[in-house]
């Protein structure tokens, strides 16, 4: 129990102290990004990992967090704060209607309807409907969040760097939390065993339901943050490379792990800015990664460290004898 | 452009998604997955043969052989590679859609790195066309919808006629009984994945003479065979031969109506509401 805690303290302390060890905006960038796709991650995993719920179209609700708080503060001038928690809301919304009409067919028709309602996303930011969305060239001049007249975009301004962290430990404290809690023991049962869940009371149905919204609206809300930080928003944050990249982030950590892919977020954020100038060698080398930890590894980072849990205490163990045996060999 | 030029390119792009979804339905039907790696297939199909006839030197026949024995042997490398090990493990269905899709991408960037990201056109082998009242029909499209009748044809003659065909039904309908009937799954995996390729890399060959080649060409055709399978029951093959060519037509008669924008978004609202209404497909 106290292993972990350390585990999570130093790099907590690291990242608290960061914008004090290094005023590099680009290592800046690279930790509020990590933050957001983190958050993604995390919020994925509670409906992939925990219930066995394949969501392809979670990152809709990312797209959709971002493109409402920037058309609605572009063109409505609402408060950026406030747009904040409208993105939330209408990914939560959109989040239900994705659920409601399809949870009840089962776990292929959910994967195949979000995945056609992603592409229909998809094309219709492309399209540019009314002008809004401002078609293939993205949203841009996005107004920053303010405090106190401190602007928060980019990644020199270190408030920004702040809200993310905040932003970051708070929806991570909540999952972490909402896991431990009766809810989240509902969400491993049902995919344990969903007809033993249902035999003991515990609807499916609502715990789905919940799962997919409660993710939605954590999205949706690090969505528009994404938004407002950067400033710019396009369509590619859809495309398949985005997708495929924090889906890997999920099974690259580990499935229902909650660290694991926070941790496989960290890693493969900045492997992919490092490698950004290689391009097609980017694309190559992250596949391989990939790939290697597919076949190698099919439980991600949790299950390459789940062998060191169970044998390093035994380890300790039998130095510890061999430690005692000497002493008494000498004595 | 009017209803007629529409209807038969309609039928041109149904014959397309006919080759693209059948070998989908193929895959999805015995080792119960979507094939992601099966966009960049098709891409290689039309690179391959691309790279015998204007490097190489060969006449279109021969490249278009050698072209289907090339995406074959690549099907059948990505079953060895990825999909075997990946099914030994009784992974879930999500890691096949991640193991193929990270495949595809490498594929896709390696053929990036090796071809460049320049547009390529395919030459075709019959020039010239002829007009029905208003329709103008090339040779090289007659000659599309009568290779995909050609391969239909086979294909229904394999599954119905031999026995590698007849075993692939058999894992389809039940892979224990097929396991304890002595039917090695291993070997027609390898072939279910071999000969969905090479529907894919026929596909290819043809898109690369109709449009453009560029390494990230496969995606496209890719989601629209999604959208078939769904349309004509995810495991009946007649079904996604039927849903192909609606699909063709309805996409080629919509832009008739609407700005072309619309009309790819239009056609997943559909499948959203077939998914709907009829999970299992119209024609199941």
């Amino acid at each position: 129990m106290k292993k972990i805690y350390i585990i999570i303290l130093i790099p907590l302390a690291i990242l608290i102290f960061l914008p004090a060890i290094t005023q590099r905006t680009y290592i800046l960038h690279l930790a509020v990004m990590s933050f957001v796709f983190a958050i993604i991650s995390q919020n994925w995993d509670l409906t992939m990992g925990y219930l066995g719920l394949f969501n392809f179209g979670h990152l809709s609700f990312f797209a959709i967090g971002a493109y409402t708080s920037g058309i609605l503060s572009i063109n409505f001038q609402v408060s950026p704060w406030a747009c904040l928690f409208l993105g939330g809301l209408t990914a939560m919304v959109a989040g239900s209607i994705l659920t409601l009409p399809t949870i009840r067919l089962g776990g292929r028709v959910f994967s195949l309807f979000s995945f056609s309602f992603q592409q229909v996303l998809f094309y219709l930011i492309r399209s540019n409907p009314m002008g809004l969305t401002g078609g293939s060239q993205g949203l841009s001049r996005i107004p920053p969040l303010r405090v106190f007249n401190y602007s928060l975009q980019g990644a020199s301004s270190i408030p920004a760097y702040y809200v993310a962290l905040t932003l970051f430990l708070g929806i991570s404290m909540t999952l972490y939390y909402t896991v431990k809690s009766p809810i989240g023991m509902a969400f491993t049962a049902i995919r344990d065993s969903e007809n033993y869940a249902i035999s003991r009371g515990i609807d499916p149905f609502k715990y789905r339901f919940i799962a997919v919204v409660v993710g939605a609206f954590f999205t949706g809300i690090i969505g528009a943050f994404y938004a407002h930080f950067l400033g710019v928003v396009g369509p590619e944050i859809l495309g398949w490379g985005n997708v495929v990249l924090t889906c890997c982030m999920v099974e690259f950590g580990g499935l229902g792990t909650l660290l694991g892919p926070t941790a496989a977020a960290f890693l493969l954020t900045t492997l992919s800015n490092y490698l950004s100038g290689l391009e097609a060698y980017r694309n190559i080398i992250i596949s391989l990664i990939m790939f290697f930890v597919l076949i190698a590894f099919p439980s991600g980072l949790a299950g390459i460290f789940a062998p060191i849990k169970t044998h390093a205490p035994k380890l300790t163990d039998l130095i510890k004898t061999r430690i005692n045996y000497g002493e008494r060999g000498e004595k | 452009m009017n209803i007629e030029v529409a209807l038969f390119s309609g039928l041109t792009l149904g014959a397309l998604y006919c080759l693209m979804a059948m070998g989908l339905t193929l895959v999805n039907s015995t080792i119960k997955f979507f094939n992601f790696t099966h966009g960049a297939i098709l891409m290689t199909g039309a690179y391959f043969t691309w790279y015998f006839l204007e490097e190489i030197g060969l006449n279109y026949f021969a490249s278009f052989i050698v072209t289907l024995l090339m995406t074959f042997i690549l099907g059948v490398v990505v079953q060895r590679v990825i999909v075997q090990p990946l099914v030994n493990k009784e992974a879930s269905g999500l890691m096949l859609i991640l193991g193929t899709f990270v495949i595809g991408n490498l594929l896709e960037n390696g053929f990036l790195l090796i071809f460049g990201g320049r547009l390529k056109r395919l030459p075709t082998p019959l020039e010239g066309h002829f007009s029905i009242g208003a329709a103008t029909i090339t040779y090289h499209s007659l000659l599309i919808l009568l290779t995909t009748g050609v391969v239909m044809g086979g294909m229904a003659y394999f599954l119905l006629r031999t026995r590698m065909g007849m075993a692939m039904r058999c894992v389809a309908q039940n892979e224990q009984a097929a396991k304890l009937m002595g039917i090695p799954v291993k070997t027609v995996y390898r072939y279910v994945l071999g000969i969905s390729s090479l529907l894919a890399g026929v596909a290819g060959v043809f898109l690369g003479s109709i449009y453009f080649m560029t390494p990230s060409m496969g995606g496209g055709p890719l989601s629209k065979a999604f959208t078939v399978c769904v349309l004509g029951g995810l495991n009946s093959i007649i079904g996604t031969v039927i849903g192909a060519f609606l699909v063709g037509i309805l996409e080629s008669t919509l832009i008739l109506f609407f700005p072309m924008y619309y009309v790819t978004p239009a056609l997943f609202l559909l499948m959203m509401f077939i998914l709907l209404v009829r999970p299992e497909g119209i024609f199941a």
